[in-house]
This record gives C-alpha cells, sequence and structure tokens, in this order.
C-alpha cells in the first residue's frame, strides 16, 4: 500500500500518488486554460456537463455492490466460503468510507476519475472565468449586506 | 428548487422542505462567517474541507450493515446474507439514481451533498478575496492563477 498523505483532508487525494495528483491537477488546469477564452455560453455547457461528471464515489459503491453481491450469492447457493470474500470486500469498502482507501482506488485514480471536490473546484474556476464573482469583494466593515449576498447569488444559494 | 444544482441526484430525492433547510443553513454559515476574522474565516474553511457529506454517511451506513450481514451470514446461519443483499441492492440503486432508503432521514438531519458543502466554502472563499486581482486590467487571468486560487 502506498503511503498516506495524514494532512490531506480529501480522503481520496489522501491515498493517491504525486503522479496521479499531478496528472488529475493538470486536466483540470488544461481545461481552465482551454476555456479562459471561450464564451460564456459555451462555459455554460462545460459547467452543465461537469455536474454530471460521475466521480469515484459512484464507481466505488457500484463496484463493492458488484463484488459483494455476487460473492454473497455464491455463499447462499455453493459454498458458506464466499462469505469470507463478502466480508473482505465490505470491510475494504468501510474502511474507504472512513479513512480513504479502497483496492480498486489506485486503478481508478489512474484512469483518471475525479472526486466530487476536484470537479466542483473546476467548476467555480470555469465561474471565475465567466466573471461569476466579479462583483465579490472582501467586505470593507464588519458588516457589508451586499457584499455577502451578492457572494449568496454566485454560488447560487 | 435551484437550476445550478438540478443535476445534483441526491437533491432531486431531497423533500422540498428539507432542500430548503439545507440551504437556509449553508445561507446563515455564509452571513456569520464573511463578516468574522480573517483566522476564523480561514478554520471555517479548512473544516469544511473536512465535512463528512452524504455519500461519506451512506458509504459508512451501508458498509456496517451490509458487512454484520455477511459476518452472521458466513458464521452463523446464511439467511443473514440476505441483509448483505438487500443494502447493496440499495446501494446500486442510490449509485445510478441518486435515492435510497436512508437517504430522506440523513437529509432531515441536515447532512449536505459535497456540492452544497461547495457552495458555502467557494462563497466564503470569494468573501475572503480569493478570486480578487486575477483579472489585471480587464485582461484573461491565467489558468495557472486561477486553478491557484481554487486549491488554495
Amino acid at each position: 500500500m502506498q503511503l498516506r498523505r495524514s494532512d490531506e483532508p480529501d480522503r481520496v487525494r489522501r491515498y493517491t500518488t504525486d503522479n496521479q495528483l499531478r496528472r488529475i491537477d493538470g486536466k483540470t488546469e488544461r481545461s481552465i486554460r482551454l476555456y479562459l477564452s471561450q464564451s460564456p455560453e459555451v462555459i455554460d455547457e462545460r459547467i452543465a456537463e461537469l455536474r454530471t461528471e460521475w466521480s469515484i464515489e459512484r464507481f466505488l459503491q457500484l463496484n463493492v455492490a458488484a463484488v459483494g453481491l455476487s460473492t454473497a450469492l455464491l455463499a447462499v447457493t455453493r459454498n458458506r466460503n464466499w462469505g469470507f470474500a463478502t466480508c473482505a470486500g465490505l470491510a475494504f469498502f468501510l474502511l474507504h468510507a472512513t479513512d480513504g482507501f479502497d483496492p480498486p482506488l489506485p486503478l481508478l485514480r489512474q484512469l483518471g476519475i475525479r472526486t466530487r471536490a476536484e470537479i466542483d473546484r473546476e467548476i467555480y474556476a470555469l465561474k471565475v472565468i465567466r466573471g461569476d464573482f466579479d462583483d465579490v469583494n472582501p467586505p470593507a466593515e464588519p458588516v457589508a449586506r451586499p457584499e455577502v449576498e451578492r457572494a449568496l447569488r454566485a454560488v447560487g444559494v | 428548487m435551484q437550476d445550478h444544482l438540478e443535476m445534483d441526484r441526491v437533491r432531486r430525492h431531497t423533500s422540498a422542505r428539507a432542500a430548503v433547510e439545507v440551504d437556509e443553513t449553508t445561507r446563515r454559515n455564509i452571513r456569520l462567517y464573511a463578516t468574522q476574522p480573517r483566522s476564523v474565516l480561514d478554520e471555517r474553511i479548512a473544516e469544511l474541507e473536512r465535512e463528512r457529506d452524504i455519500e461519506q454517511v451512506l458509504e459508512t451506513n451501508a458498509s456496517i450493515l451490509a458487512l454484520t450481514g455477511a459476518v452472521l451470514g458466513t458464521a452463523v446461519d446464511r439467511r443473514f446474507f440476505f441483509l448483505t443483499g438487500a443494502v447493496l441492492g440499495f446501494l446500486t440503486q442510490h449509485a445510478t439514481s441518486g435515492w435510497c432508503p436512508p437517504v430522506p432521514i440523513f437529509r432531515a438531519l441536515g447532512v449536505r451533498t459535497q456540492a452544497e458543502i461547495d457552495q458555502e466554502k467557494f462563497a466564503l472563499k470569494a468573501l475572503r478575496g480569493d478570486f480578487r486581482n486575477l483579472k489585471t486590467d480587464g485582461e484573461r487571468p491565467s489558468a495557472a492563477r486561477v486553478m491557484q486560487a481554487v486549491m488554495a
């Protein structure tokens, strides 16, 4: 097993190698560079596309469901010892949910599958480029309502 | 419901009331932290990066239930595997459509999706000034600077 980045809050990035992180972040930065010179309409389309991009959690959930269901079925119909495989798969998934690592993770990261937080960074970078945050400045005084309300509108809440 | 999150599959299956409450919490937090000193704001953004989103909560919940079924199925009675089967069936449904039985419960408890957490995070980053001065004299900002601003 590879190193664990103990200071990384994102539990998937925690277990991603330096090389894979460079490639994944590099892809995001290339996309930002590409859309810098595009019209707002093209950026809108890209943001819509990013919202539907499959995050790594969906792949991992489907993976553990496939492994767990097939081995559980074999344990019920053939040999109960298949249950040990079910237990192992689910124990790893529990480890993923709490700390981050899961056996399929290195492969999925090698393929460039991103976390939702990574996809959201690209979305907000494109929103910055589109000018969504142009009117949002740090409040000059302790209570500066208009600035805060503009920030709420920019993120759409 | 807001159009920008319409593709968030968990939000699609969130009751209007729960969604309003989740959004109200986000708005309240942004208004509260926006006017705090820089150090408090930094700490809040770091905290948001550690916040457990609904996928993580559901995965923990599903793996504990399914693992319990599998351990009992292997060691005690194979009928316990039906618990494992049911939980993993629902997890498949969640991965594809965004809904599974515990979703309404966790949503009512205020557990947010990653996209909702990121709304608060990026609003606070904007109010911290992270996206200021990226565009110099109306020129396009460089991709590296934008990347740096969203990663920080």
